[in-house]
């Protein structure tokens, strides 16, 4: 392997040699420290042989002396390729200084990326290290790994371990964060700062269906019907002595699951004459390099529907480049009134109220019945009516702290 | 002088190939021979090759041969060999 590279690089060719004494040209060759190879023996008194560029060169006086005839049958090597592109030094130069730049650009981090962060968006965790002089665009050699995990670490309490590392122009940080404690945290926050009871207060007319009270005392039993601003659950449990009698009271944020039955009244109206887009056919295109227009035409006067899909380009997985290419697509359109048939219109507040029941059932409602109906006018079109919907109820609200319970006397 | 030389070679183990300029032959099976220590190509075609060695000719006869490599050192014939004669001057072979 090295020596073909060796001799690519010096040059060789494969001539036909034609003459009376072929053997006397070989001779003289050898005696002349020339080398040959792939000697073959064609018809007719002729040879072919193989030799590099400064044997080819050096057998002129030998040819002259052995009247021999050489062709070159064909040419290999570096010497013959730079002849063949000697007009073409800028294009060297070119892919040279592209190699250079590409190797210059990978002694620099040109995205940084989180990995395990749930609670923590990546947005805040990269103005973090922003803020701390730390971001996209830094050449490698300025960014200390220990540094950022040290710093997340600092920065944020419940990330319990950060590992920040390269993989080409990437800055990869995985971070594990410790998502039990962040609920108990909380909720220790939130009982440090209980001095006042928080009650849970129905926000709607109801029937209470379910009620599984887990802190604070409950006000109303299954079955019974509640009203708006009542309070279901209280956030202050007394505490009774062995006669009975409430020596002090404790407050609590008051929880607890409570199902009840509500009626919900549903309305939605869709006009007749709405506006539609009409796209008059009319394309404009556009390219964009880091934000910067290179070409494409202006637009008229009119209504334009851009649609812009942006590209990072990468060399593999691990070497992003620091391009962002953009292709911007605009179709003029106009706004035309239309009016909606019977049909439609059914159709839209159907689907309207279908889309409504989803969200409803995504929250955990159930409905148990629907008195929704859909009434059809001249000019629009109204689905009006009463769902009656099992859904959880009770809101927060903070109370007032009791007055001091009665001292007992003393015995 | 030549017999004298060959007996004090073989006295004082030297190699023969040094002292007497005779050829080394390297073969690998039917299809490969190295020659080193030969004088010159006296006649070269694709069933014979004539090589001119110290004291005398040695012919390689075969079908399809070629000449790998030809430089001041060795002589590398590729092909199917068939027969390898040493013509001794004189006219004997072996």
């Amino acid at each position: 392997m090295l020596e073909k590279a060796l001799l690519y690089q010096k040059g060789y060719v494969r001539v036909r040699l034609k003459g009376k004494s072929p053997e006397r040209f070989l001779n003289l060759c050898r005696y002349h420290r020339l080398q040959l190879w792939e000697i073959q023996s064609e018809k007719n008194g002729v040879y072919s042989a193989s030799m590099d560029l400064a044997s080819f060169r050096a057998m002129k006086g030998i040819r002259k002396k052995t009247n021999t005839q050489i062709s070159i049958q064909r040419k290999w090597g570096l010497p013959f390729l730079l002849f063949r592109y000697r007009k073409r030094k800028l294009f060297l130069f070119g892919c040279l200084w592209g190699l250079c730049l590409l190797f210059l650009s990978t002694e620099f981090v040109w995205s940084i990326d989180f990995q395990g962060n749930r609670y923590h968006t990546d947005e805040a965790l990269l103005v973090c290290l922003r803020e701390h002089g730390i971001c996209g665009g830094m050449r490698k050699n300025r960014i200390d790994c220990n540094q950022v995990v040290s710093l997340l670490r600092k920065q944020y309490d419940d990330i319990i371990w950060v590992s920040a590392c390269f993989q080409g122009s990437h800055l990869q940080i995985a971070i594990k964060e410790n998502c039990d404690d962040i609920a108990g945290q909380k909720e220790r926050q939130q009982e440090e700062f209980l001095t006042a009871p928080i009650h849970l207060v129905a926000e709607r007319d109801g029937v209470i269906l379910s009620m599984i009270t887990a802190s604070g005392t409950p006000k109303v039993r299954q079955g019974e019907r509640v009203k708006q601003g009542q309070i279901l659950v209280e956030g202050i449990v007394p505490v009774v002595d062995d006669s009975g009698a409430v020596t002090d009271y404790h407050t609590y944020q008051a929880k607890a699951d409570i199902f009840a039955e509500v009626t919900e009244l549903y309305e939605n109206h869709i006009e007749r004459l709405h506006e539609v887009k009409r796209y008059t056919g009319r394309v404009r295109h556009g390219l964009f390099l880091n934000g910067y227009k290179l070409f494409g035409r202006k637009y008229d006067k009119g209504q334009w529907e851009e649609v812009l899909s942006v590209r990072k380009p990468a060399l593999g997985k691990t070497l992003p480049l620091p391009l962002t290419f953009g292709v911007k697509r605009a179709r003029e359109y106009e706004r035309v009134k239309k009016l909606y048939t019977t049909r439609e219109l059914q159709d839209l507040l159907s689907e309207a109220f279908q889309e409504y029941c989803q969200k409803l059932l995504e929250k955990g409602v159930k409905i148990s019945e629907n008195n929704v109906k859909i009434y059809i006018g001249e000019k629009q079109g109204i689905a009006r009516g009463t769902v009656r919907l099992i859904a959880p109820i009770g809101v927060e609200k903070a109370g007032e702290l009791p007055p001091n319970p009665p001292k007992l006397p003393k015995e | 002088m030549g017999k004298c030389k060959e007996k004090v070679a073989t006295f004082l183990t030297l190699p023969k190939d040094v002292v007497l300029g005779l050829p080394i032959l390297t073969m690998i099976g039917g299809g490969e021979l190295t020659l080193e220590n030969f004088l010159g190509l006296c006649e070269y075609n694709a069933t014979q090759i004539r090589v001119s060695i110290q004291d005398g000719e040695m012919l390689i006869e075969g079908n399809s041969l070629v000449i790998d490599c030809y430089d001041f050192q060795e002589m590398k014939i590729g092909g199917k060999i068939s027969t390898i004669t040493y013509q001794q001057k004189g006219g004997a072979s072996c």
